[in-house]
């Protein structure tokens, strides 16, 4: 079963921040107080639709052929993605 | 299924939206001039007594689709945040307008002239009624094909919704009233 990344705390649904990274390797711990990229605070979903716009070089034309939907569907999802991007960044900076 | 019937647009906008929505209005044109019926509105639908020229009924549609796309995307335009397209906005209302083909066939079972109680049968307030649930129909993909093509949701865009069709429905039947010499 493949892990999911948790970014939003159970507790008060704020962002989670890493505490520490392991080399899986030799072991070393490194700990600290890091934010996630922006990108990993997105849901899985917006992950997947991310990588397939990066995949057909920003073309939404060929997305929504890959997809079977049509362009305003998917420059529609993208405007959300980027709507929530903004909501991420606002909040690990504080704003909000 | 459900999405197909109502809201095809996720999969179908743009120019091949626009091309079947355009044969869509040709059909619905032809079918009301053979039943003697005209969509003299956005929502209106009537048999007419007298027989007009079959330019009345293609210019009553040209006249119904440029008044719903330019309101509406005008209020696309002002409204919304993404960059919206022409041709999506005219391809998916132009394609909302499909059930208007089932409308115009109910034509044909009514009469051309009601002058009384007595020529209201059963029959003609079923096809009435059958008719007024392919314009309840036509409203809903409307909608839709205005939220998907301008990227407007929730109760923003059924406001806007609504004022646009106020404006397409009435700048539409005074257009179309003006093509009939005895009105």
């Amino acid at each position: 079963m493949a892990k999911k990344l948790p970014h939003i705390c159970p507790s008060c649904s704020s962002l989670l921040n890493v505490k520490s990274l392991i080399c899986s390797h030799c072991d070393t711990e490194v700990s600290g107080n890091y934010n996630l990229p922006a990108l990993a605070s997105l849901t899985e979903e917006d992950q997947q639709f991310i990588i397939s716009f990066v995949k057909c070089s920003g073309s939404l034309k060929i997305m929504a052929q890959d997809l079977g939907l049509s362009y305003p569907t998917v420059r529609n999802m993208l405007d959300d993605v980027i709507l929530k991007l903004g909501v991420v960044q606002k909040k690990s900076t504080g704003e909000i | 299924m459900r999405t197909k019937l109502f809201n095809p647009f996720i999969f179908l906008a743009g120019g091949k939206a626009l091309a079947l929505g355009l044969a869509g209005m040709v059909m619905a044109a032809l079918l009301g001039f053979f039943g003697r019926s005209h969509f003299n509105g956005v929502l209106d639908f009537h048999k007419f007594r007298d027989v007009l020229p079959l330019y009345i009924s293609f210019t009553e549609q040209a006249i119904i689709f440029l008044c719903l796309v330019v309101p509406f995307y005008a209020a696309g335009r002002i409204f919304s945040r993404s960059q919206i397209r022409l041709v999506d906005v005219a391809g998916t209302l132009a394609l909302a307008r499909w059930p208007m083909i089932l409308t115009a066939m109910t034509g044909f079972g009514l009469p051309a002239d009601i002058r009384g109680l007595a020529d209201i049968t059963a029959g003609v307030i079923v096809l009435a009624l059958v008719g007024f649930v392919f314009v309840i129909w036509m409203v809903a993909l409307s909608y839709n094909a205005f939220s998907v093509s301008c990227n407007i949701k929730g109760s923003k865009a059924v406001s806007i919704f609504i004022v646009c069709l106020l404006i397409a429905e009435i700048s539409a039947f005074y257009c179309c009233s003006q093509l009939y010499p005895h009105s």
